[in-house]
């Protein structure tokens, strides 16, 4: 009678024993290497194919522990199938590999009525994979991935990891979400250091493994892990949090507390709300905070112009509350569209030079620059008002930002650079663009008597000098660190100390009508 | 000669002195796991002997959502380092705002602060806003995520009204505005 291979991935290492008479299957046998590495096929009573595979995971255990020395066999729990059998069969493990989407995963997640662990294991640089080895080496990767979480799971299991910690039984399924990603969902309320052990067991066996990617060769991959512990409802949403922010910080696996998520939500989910009420009732507020030219404080030069929204009780809202959840959410073009109206029309009124933040999201803004530019034009309006490039380190492209600042300057428009000296805004920044201004950064100016970080300013200082750029000391918040910043030869001042930053009546209020002496 | 470098040498451990014993009282009215001041600092210096206020401002009171659930999941080790990171986030948020504060761990995850120099609105607007940024910040210990919130009450005091009384009044307007 021929033997003829199962196609199917999950039984790998089982054939079946078929009748050429009929087609009709008449037993099993498995392939494997013995303990001296040689392939040996035998037959296994078995009466379908999972048994057949359960037959020969025991074998190949038994093959281990004697690889291992005997000793241990005596201390060892019993054998996967024995456990198997003797378990309740909804609590038998199964892996469930499906084409299903994303959105019919998070249903099946969703819909468990408990608390259960979600696991994301992503590929790192999965798609370079696909370039360099074609798309058949990255599928090949996945479903060694899917058979090395397996086998870690069973070999965890077996070795009794699980049972030392209380569990006795426990199912779990493994779906291959998207491209590189896979989710692991078990069906049990781990113990969250229980959960740490397994992803990092998984991520060094994922690291070592020796990944076949073609005849001549292997690789060797890392994987990013986001998990959770949370209510089926929640917990791939949390795991792609946690997911999301290992990428971001390249760490290899964050796990992401559920436990005071829902009063964190509660908040945030308000912050979602006053966003879409500032943008649809045009309430985003421009704050001015004036800048002084360090020899006289009385009047400000200029103004900058700060981003405030009000939240349903009509408080005054700062950016770190919404500034970058209205990125995340991607409405934050909308709120800047709103300032840029509503600063235009203050410079109109009321003949003030401004400053206008923009970040490097705003620059990639095709429809944001054209309406400023053409703002700019129309209202001849440039020479009041002074671009201020915001969190400069996330430049990538100096050439479109250029592009962007001559566009700017052919109208007038002064540039500065914000926060320089702190993180990556640095001389680099300021030799490639073609800037008047630089803010030096606050944290350093609140240093100022520290003789070290007064050292540095004052080169800074003196090199933008050398370059025909001015400087601005921000976080002036009390006179000895205004008079540290003039004894250093900054150009203008800005700060609590000299003005809090408020509405535009309240500026009138304070330095009468025309404020600014750049006007 | 001899005596002026005597009365030098006795200036000198006179200022030793004198900064060792800053020093032990700095320590002694700090909170042992995070950079605040502790429950005896609002009895030695906040309050008069007969426990009233020896000023006047704003107290705030604070209580981290979920603390407890959080310390039986994950240990008293991590609640602490959590407790210690979101006092410093609140320290930074109003040094930020320039905000002039006192700020003391009373209890487990209840924190005082005394606010001067502000009016209640004032009060009431920079709470909304450290509260609505720290739920968007992501508290990490080790590879693992936190996202906090917190309750919080406010109320006026003035000299000589009674600590006890104010926290009192605190505690039932917190246990309304709890999220």
């Amino acid at each position: 009678m021929p033997i003829r291979t199962i196609s199917d991935k999950q039984y790998k290492g089982v054939s079946e024993l078929y009748r050429k008479s009929d087609g009709e299957v008449s037993g099993y046998y498995v392939t494997y290497r013995d303990i001296d590495g040689k392939p040996v096929k035998r037959r296994v009573d078995a009466d379908n194919r999972d048994d057949a595979l359960l037959e020969l995971v025991d074998i190949k255990h038994e093959i281990d522990v004697q690889k291992q020395g005997n000793t241990m066999s005596a201390t060892l729990p019993k054998t996967i199938k024995e456990i198997l059998r003797q378990e309740n069969k909804t609590h038998k493990p199964s892996i469930v590999f499906s084409g299903k989407t994303m959105q019919e995963h998070q249903q099946i997640i969703s819909a468990y009525n408990g608390v259960a662990i979600v696991s994301l294991i992503d590929i790192v640089a999965f798609d370079d994979i696909n370039i360099l080895y074609g798309y058949e080496a990255g599928i090949s990767i996945v479903d060694t991935m899917q058979d090395l979480i397996e086998e870690m799971l069973i070999e965890m299991r077996m070795s009794g990891l699980f049972s030392k910690h209380g569990i006795e039984t426990f199912s779990y399924e493994l779906y291959h979400v998207y491209a590189d990603k896979l989710c692991l969902f078990i069906k049990n309320d781990f113990n969250h250091r229980l959960l740490d052990f397994i992803v990092k067991q998984l991520l060094t066996k994922i690291s070592n493994h020796k990944f076949i990617v073609s005849e001549d060769g292997h690789i060797h991959i890392n994987a990013t892990v986001g998990a959770t512990k949370a209510e089926g409802s929640v917990s791939l949403i949390y795991a792609e949090k946690a997911l999301q922010e290992a990428k971001k910080f390249q760490n290899s696996y964050i796990f992401h507390d559920s436990y005071a998520m829902e009063k964190n939500e509660h908040i945030v989910n308000k912050v979602y709300e006053t966003l879409i009420a500032n943008i649809n009732e045009e309430t985003v507020t421009p704050y001015f905070q004036g800048i002084f030219a360090t020899a006289d404080c009385t009047v400000p030069y200029k103004f900058e112009s700060l981003m405030r929204i009000l939240d349903n009780d009509g408080r005054v809202l700062s950016p770190a509350v919404f500034m970058e959840k209205s990125k995340d959410y991607r409405l934050y073009t909308q709120l800047m569209i709103q300032m840029i109206d509503k600063v235009f029309d203050v410079m109109v009124k009321h003949d003030v030079a401004v400053t206008l933040n923009l970040s490097y999201i705003d620059i990639n803004n095709t429809e944001l620059c054209d309406k400023l530019i053409s703002k700019v034009k129309k209202m001849k309006l440039g020479k009041r008002l002074t671009v201020e490039i915001v969190e400069s380190e996330q430049i990538q492209d100096m050439d479109m930002v250029n592009e962007f600042i001559f566009a700017l300057k052919k109208n007038g428009v002064m540039i500065a650079i914000d926060d320089f000296g702190s993180g990556f805004s640095n001389f680099d920044t300021i030799l490639n663009l073609d800037i008047d201004y630089v803010k030096l950064d606050g944290s350093l100016v609140s240093k100022i008597h520290d003789k070290k970080y007064r050292i540095m300013l004052e080169s800074m200082v003196k090199i933008c000098h050398d370059l025909g750029i001015k400087t601005i000391a921000e976080y002036i918040c009390d006179e000895s660190i205004m008079e540290a910043a003039r004894s250093i030869g900054v150009d203008y001042l800005q700060g609590y100390h000299l003005h809090k930053p408020s509405k535009w009546d309240s500026v009138k209020e304070t330095f009468g009508f025309n404020g600014a002496q750049n006007a | 000669m001899h005596n002026d470098k005597d009365k030098f040498v006795n200036i000198a451990e006179l200022n030793e002195l004198k900064t060792e014993i800053l020093t032990l009282r700095k320590q002694l009215f700090s909170d042992d796991i995070s950079k605040t001041k502790n429950r005896l600092w609002i009895y030695e210096q906040k309050l008069s002997d007969n426990e009233t206020f020896n000023d006047f401002g704003f107290m705030v009171s604070i209580k981290i959502a979920n603390y407890e659930a959080i310390v039986k999941e994950y240990d008293s080790n991590v609640g602490n380092r959590l407790l210690k990171q979101v006092s410093d986030y609140m320290i930074g948020f109003m040094k930020e705002h320039h905000l002039k504060h006192e700020i003391v761990r009373y209890k487990d995850a209840n924190f005082l602060i005394f606010f001067h120099g502000l009016n209640e609105e004032e009060v009431e607007d920079n709470m909304v806003n450290m509260q609505k940024s720290m739920s968007n910040y992501k508290f990490k210990y080790r590879s693992r995520m936190f996202m906090l919130t917190f309750s919080f009450a406010v109320m006026q005091y003035i000299e000589n009204e009674s600590f006890a009384s104010v926290l009192d009044q605190l505690d039932d307007k917190l246990f309304q505005n709890q999220i």
